[in-house]
């Protein structure tokens, strides 16, 4: 499972960053938010798909997900 | 609801328009939505749009298990495919004397789209048309309660009928569908991806924080937020997609291509954002990148529409239908908002891209009504809400030429 965010769409909300610190993390200097661990293990994957319905903007994608 | 506004806050409010600004203001943290619950509070207080901060993050963190990506696929199969059908097979099997199948868009779609809400706040029986039907009026009473800033009708009136419309949606469906779920939960306590209901049945322990009439205000925020905004929107983008065949009939046959429908959509939201402009109050002293001042607890009345049509993001033809529109970050403008209080709604009604994604719900609701002949009738003029800020429609007449009759 890949973990991905459209820097387009990222709008440095935090919420992602707060939900999962482990996964995501601030880009430097305003950029959109970055991706920690592309393919976390099973103790992460959760989490990483809770931000993925949580992120207000629609900008994270978890592999095919379904 | 949102006519001409009859609350004079209003026009003390800095009008921002340039999308940049209003992109700015609604990413910071250092402005927070609206001007405070007044009037509206009955309806609002404490629902998920209206928090901020830290609580705005606990609420929405709960409630996006409510559109993570399976869920998405169960309410366009399970909810609105159906509603399409039933609504179209309701028009077809009532064709006028002349045998020509006719319909009126607005009150068409609107029970689609509330088969939809229901389901997502988990309200039971509103998926049945004519429950439908008979639910829309108190639904809109309630809608312009929760907006009565920008309702013309005295302000009293509308918060007394809105409240008797919230007492018989209590009674009739918020209570039934509640007790229904807590048998249901008691049975099996971690079922599939939960309505709202349930949500709020399992998680009991964080909602018990505020009052119980929370149920009623969070559920009606669903129900109502998913029916009125799609459904005014709709009007515009068939008139748009109208005309806009008129100059290119070559892409009438696109009619059933849902990426062109998509761009319609989002072209016909970034023009139209049906619902009113924003509000947000400033918490301190901030200069925004523009080098605009703004003033701690200053209001700010963010005119999404115009943002929307900002040549300096959406170029010279701003103003202009155009699909496909060259792609920017935000193709649909600012209808859908934008920072941490971007519509929860977003992806389902416009559609995403990942893999077996649904299209949309509005690009699945004008696939099915342009395959069944769907066009505006040439007979019949539109109407408009007298003096509404957004132009939106009190009616659009329709007439179907194809497989409908």
């Amino acid at each position: 499972m890949m973990v991905e965010i459209d820097p387009r769409r990222c709008q440095n909300t935090g919420y992602c960053i707060r939900l999962a610190p482990d996964v995501f993390g601030p880009g430097q200097d305003g950029a959109p938010t970055r991706v920690l661990i592309a393919d976390p293990g099973p103790d992460l994957l959760g989490l990483a798909r809770e931000a993925e319905a949580l992120c207000p903007l629609g900008a994270i994608t978890v592999g095919d997900g379904r | 609801m949102s006519t001409t506004a009859a609350d004079p806050a209003l026009a003390t409010m800095t009008l921002i328009t340039s999308f940049a600004e209003v992109d700015e203001v609604f990413r910071s943290s250092d402005f927070a939505p609206g001007w405070g619950l007044g009037a509206n509070a009955p309806f609002r207080a404490h629902t998920m749009t209206a928090l901020e901060g830290d609580e705005h993050f606990e609420r929405r963190r709960r409630e996006a298990v409510l559109f993570r990506k399976e869920a998405l696929i169960v309410y366009d199969r399970d909810a609105l495919v159906p509603a399409i059908a039933r609504g179209i097979a309701a028009a077809a099997a009532a064709p006028d004397p002349d045998g020509v199948v006719r319909a009126e868009l607005i009150g068409l779609v609107r029970p689609m789209l509330l088969a939809v809400s229901s389901t997502v706040a988990g309200i039971d029986g509103l998926d049945r048309l004519d429950a439908a039907r008979a639910f829309l009026a108190d639904a809109a009473l309630m809608s312009e309660g929760s907006h009565v800033q920008w309702s013309a009708r005295d302000q009293a009136t509308v918060i007394r009928d809105g409240l008797a419309a919230k007492r018989r949606f209590t009674e009739q469906f918020v209570e039934p569908s509640w007790r229904r779920r807590q048998a249901l939960a008691a049975q099996s306590p971690a079922g599939r991806s939960p309505d709202l209901l349930t949500l709020m049945i399992r998680e009991q322990p964080y909602f018990s924080r505020w009052d119980a009439d929370l149920i009623v205000r969070e559920a009606m925020m669903y129900v109502t937020g998913g029916l009125f905004s799609p459904s005014n929107a709709l009007p515009h983008i068939v008139e748009a997609v109208d005309r806009w065949l008129a100059r290119h009939p070559g892409d009438r046959a696109k009619l059933s291509d849902l990426a062109f429908l998509r761009d319609a959509v989002t072209e016909g939201l970034r023009l139209h954002p049906p619902g009113p402009p924003k509000h947000r109050r400033a918490l301190r002293d901030v200069t925004l990148a523009s080098g605009r001042r703004v003033r701690s607890d200053e209001h700010l009345l963010l005119d999404i529409a115009a943002a929307g049509r900002d040549p300096a993001v959406f170029g010279a033809d701003a103003h202009e239908f155009r699909v496909p529109r060259a792609a920017t970050a935000q193709p649909f403008g600012m209808t859908f908002g934008g920072g941490p209080h971007a519509c929860i709604g977003r992806g389902f009604t416009v559609g995403e891209t990942w893999p077996g994604a649904p299209p949309g719900m509005l690009v699945r609701i004008l696939a099915a009504l342009y395959a069944a002949g769907m066009r505006p009738d040439p007979d019949r003029k539109p109407e408009r809400i007298s003096g509404h800020r957004q132009g939106n429609y009190a009616a659009y007449p329709l007439r179907f030429d194809g497989p409908a009759r």
